[in-house]
Parts: structure tokens; C-alpha cells; sequence
């Protein structure tokens, strides 16, 4: 995983264009970012990085690069590798 | 003899909450939002004085009419349901007098969710094929939307009410090598029990003036909301994610199929958006993975055979067909079984 990569995935999820979102974008400011996203948000990390983030760690986040950390750390070594 | 599912009949009631509605009550959804996020374009309300039961008796009756079978054919009723009419007595003894059902006949609740048909599938079959019983109604029933808040759009865009009634009979084994019912794969995980709960109105936290001596002066340890859904739909889907492909994965190794034996993939109905990502992440051929959920939303225990009779009416499912059916949800509970279609 890298951070192009993220970014470019979280801006498909949020249908924004290309630069809206950046590594130090707080979260809860992401156009489009609520409750109801947190279903895509999990699909997304579950289908793009193979990682399952509980959504009270997903809260507990608050930058992009905080939840970019996260998914890092959920990595299995196959997909660090891959 | 061996137990075989010999028909299905579903009832909705009248009451249509449609995507349009529920806009009204939340201004920032629009109907599409809420189409896409679920795949739901609407869900049936019971209405007040409409309870479990009723819907039961709906449904097992269209099964009678149906000339499936006769009230006097049925020798064991078994009623799923979260939502019973009573605490006591058991809904299904009720039922029994209700359906005109002979009183030689076994009767019992069982109270499961989402993986409840499964369950029910399994129990029958080990009565018939223990000969305890010949014909086994597995009736599913629920009245969720009663536990709804109707600003709680979590829950109230994805629940509709239902009740199925399924008939499964004995019969001797057409094949000797596969049953047509089984084999059977169980889960459960009680730490995800506050995902998916009601937690007022049972003994841990009784309703206001449910009380013994009923005074007063102790209504301060009990709660004053009425039982209320409560979910945690981004946990629930997690759980999903881990439970289900392990579960596919066993029942595929119980029963020795693979993915190509399999002539539909019957999920239970919990929102559409949520069963393509898991058909997408399992890699089940989408032409074979069935979805059926838009006219009624989630009816919990009842989704599969209202998919299975829906399936079979637009001609997905031919006599011999294989069809592997996955529940899973509130508990945590789940469970997985492969049917050789027989109607």
C-alpha cells in the first residue's frame, strides 16, 4: 500500500475530484463523510487492502494518514510483500 | 425416510413504507441514496394490532390453500421468531389452535434471528428422519419494525415485516448419496450480542410498571422507553466479513462442492449493497448468487424462503437443483445448509 494508492481509493468511495483529499484531511471533514459511509469505508479497506478496521478504531481516527496507519498495521505480511 | 422441503408460502402486510416516505421523515436521504445503500425500494409495516401470529397464520394458511398439505397432515409446528406475542405462552401453541391444527401435534418457539431458517431447517429434519415426526411446519415470523424508532433510519430503511411458512415432509430418499436437506454447518458468538439487540422489555431491563408489586416506588430501575432496536450496522457488517467465507468455506467441505456444484447461492437478505461485496470477496459467479429483497427489505428470518419461493416462481430453480443457503446475523448466530430443490 502506498499513499497514492489510499488516496486515490478514498476518493472513489467519496466521489470527489482528484485533490480534494489529502493525507493531513481530517476525516470528519471529507465532503460526504458520515455514518452512512462507514459501510463503504469498511468494504473498500476489506476489498482494496484485505484489512478489517473495528469502527471504533475508524473513530478514533482523525487524519487520513491516522486511519492510513491503521490499515498499515493491519497488513498482512503477504499484501506488504504483494 | 429422509426430510425433504416440500413448499414455501410468504405473506407481507398491506402496509407499504416506500423510499419516497422515508425521505420525508429524513430530508438529507433521497430515494436513490437509499436505494443504492440497500437495494430496498420498500418494506410492509404491520399494523398496530398486527402481531406475529397474524402474519403466521397468513402465511401457513396460503400454504393450506396451496394444497401443499391439510391442517390435520401436520404433526409439528415450530415458529421462529424474536417478536412473540407473549412471553408465555408459547406463540406456536396459540398457533396450533388458530391453524385448526390437531392436538397430537408438537409445538415450539425458537428465538432466532437472521440465521433462524437455517436452524428450523435443521431441527426438522432431525425429527423426521428420528421419526419423531412426518410433516413439520417451519414457520417464520416477525414484527421488527414494533421495536423501530421511526427516526432511527439505521434500522428503518432496512426492516420490513413477514412471516413464511415452510412445509418439510418425509419421504422416501430419492438418491441414496445426497440428502436432500443437509448437511449442516453451525456458528455462534455471543461478544457480538450489542450489536443487534432490544434491550429493554425482557427481565434485565423491564418496561416501566412491569414490576413485582407493580408499585411505584421502584419505577426508577426501569426503563421508561419502550424495547427499541438498536443497531450497529458497521459492526455487524465486520462481523459478516470474518463469519461468512469461513462459513461457505465449511459448508462447501462438509458437503464435498465446489463453487461449480452449486446451482444458486441463497444468502439471507440482510442489504443488498453488503451481499455484493461478500458474493464479490467469496468470488460466487453473480448469475448464480440470488437477491430478492426490494419488494420487502430484511424480514430477518423469513428472507430465505421468501427468496427461495421467489427464486422458484421466476424459474432460477428446476427440480435436482443444488442450493446452498447462508444465514447469519443477530446473536451472533449463523448457519449454512445445502438443499436439493424438490418442488
Amino acid at each position: 500500500m502506498n499513499a497514492t494508492q489510499f488516496l486515490a481509493a478514498l476518493h472513489e468511495l467519496f466521489d470527489v475530484s482528484a485533490g480534494t483529499i489529502h493525507k493531513d484531511s481530517v476525516l470528519q471533514d471529507i465532503p460526504g463523510w458520515s455514518s452512512m459511509t462507514f459501510i463503504g469505508l469498511i468494504a473498500m479497506l476489506d476489498e482494496e487492502f484485505g484489512v478489517r478496521i473495528a469502527l471504533g478504531t475508524i473513530l478514533r481516527c482523525h487524519t487520513v494518514e491516522d486511519l492510513m496507519d491503521e490499515v498499515a498495521v493491519n497488513l498482512a505480511p503477504a499484501k506488504m510483500a504483494a | 425416510m429422509q426430510a425433504i422441503l416440500k413448499a414455501i408460502e410468504y405473506y407481507l402486510p398491506p402496509q407499504v413504507l416506500d423510499n419516497p416516505q422515508l425521505c420525508v421523515i429524513a430530508p438529507n436521504w433521497s430515494p436513490q441514496k437509499i436505494q443504492s445503500k440497500t437495494g430496498i425500494q420498500e418494506r410492509r409495516i404491520s399494523e398496530e394490532e398486527e402481531l406475529s401470529s397474524d402474519l403466521a397464520v397468513k402465511a401457513v394458511t396460503k400454504l393450506f390453500e396451496s394444497g401443499a398439505c391439510k391442517p390435520e397432515d401436520i404433526d409439528y409446528l415450530m415458529l421462529c421468531t424474536q417478536s412473540p406475542d407473549y412471553f408465555l405462552p408459547t406463540t406456536a401453541c396459540l398457533l396450533q389452535h388458530r391453524l385448526g391444527l390437531r392436538t397430537s401435534c408438537g409445538a415450539l418457539d425458537f428465538n432466532l434471528g437472521c440465521s433462524g431458517f437455517i436452524y428450523g431447517l435443521g431441527m426438522a429434519k432431525g425429527l423426521i428422519e428420528t421419526g419423531q415426526a412426518t410433516n413439520v411446519l417451519v414457520v417464520t415470523a416477525e414484527t421488527y419494525t414494533k421495536f423501530i424508532t421511526p427516526t432511527d433510519m439505521s434500522v428503518r430503511a432496512l426492516f420490513g415485516d413477514a412471516s413464511a411458512a415452510t412445509l418439510i415432509s418425509a419421504q422416501e430418499p430419492l438418491d441414496g448419496n445426497v440428502p436432500a436437506i443437509g448437511p449442516f454447518v453451525y456458528g455462534t458468538d455471543g461478544r457480538g450480542a450489542k450489536n443487534l439487540i432490544v434491550q429493554t422489555g425482557g427481565m434485565r431491563k423491564p418496561v416501566a410498571g412491569f414490576a413485582s408489586g407493580g408499585g411505584d416506588e421502584d419505577a426508577d430501575e426501569h426503563v421508561l422507553t419502550p424495547p427499541t432496536l438498536y443497531m450497529n450496522g458497521p459492526e455487524i457488517f465486520l462481523f459478516t466479513l470474518d463469519a461468512v467465507p469461513d462459513l461457505v468455506a465449511g459448508i462447501c467441505n462438509r458437503a464435498g462442492v465446489t463453487f461449480d456444484d452449486v446451482d444458486l447461492f441463497v444468502f439471507h437478505q440482510a442489504n443488498e449493497y453488503m451481499l455484493r461485496h461478500l458474493r464479490d470477496k467469496i468470488e460466487i459467479p453473480p448469475e448464480r448468487f440470488y437477491v430478492s429483497m426490494s419488494h420487502c427489505g430484511n424480514t430477518v428470518s423469513s428472507t430465505i424462503p421468501i427468496a427461495l419461493k421467489e427464486a422458484h416462481k421466476a424459474g432460477r430453480l428446476k427440480t435436482g437443483d443444488r442450493v446452498m443457503l447462508i444465514g447469519f446475523g443477530v446473536g451472533y448466530s449463523w448457519g449454512a445448509t445445502m438443499l436439493r430443490w424438490a418442488m
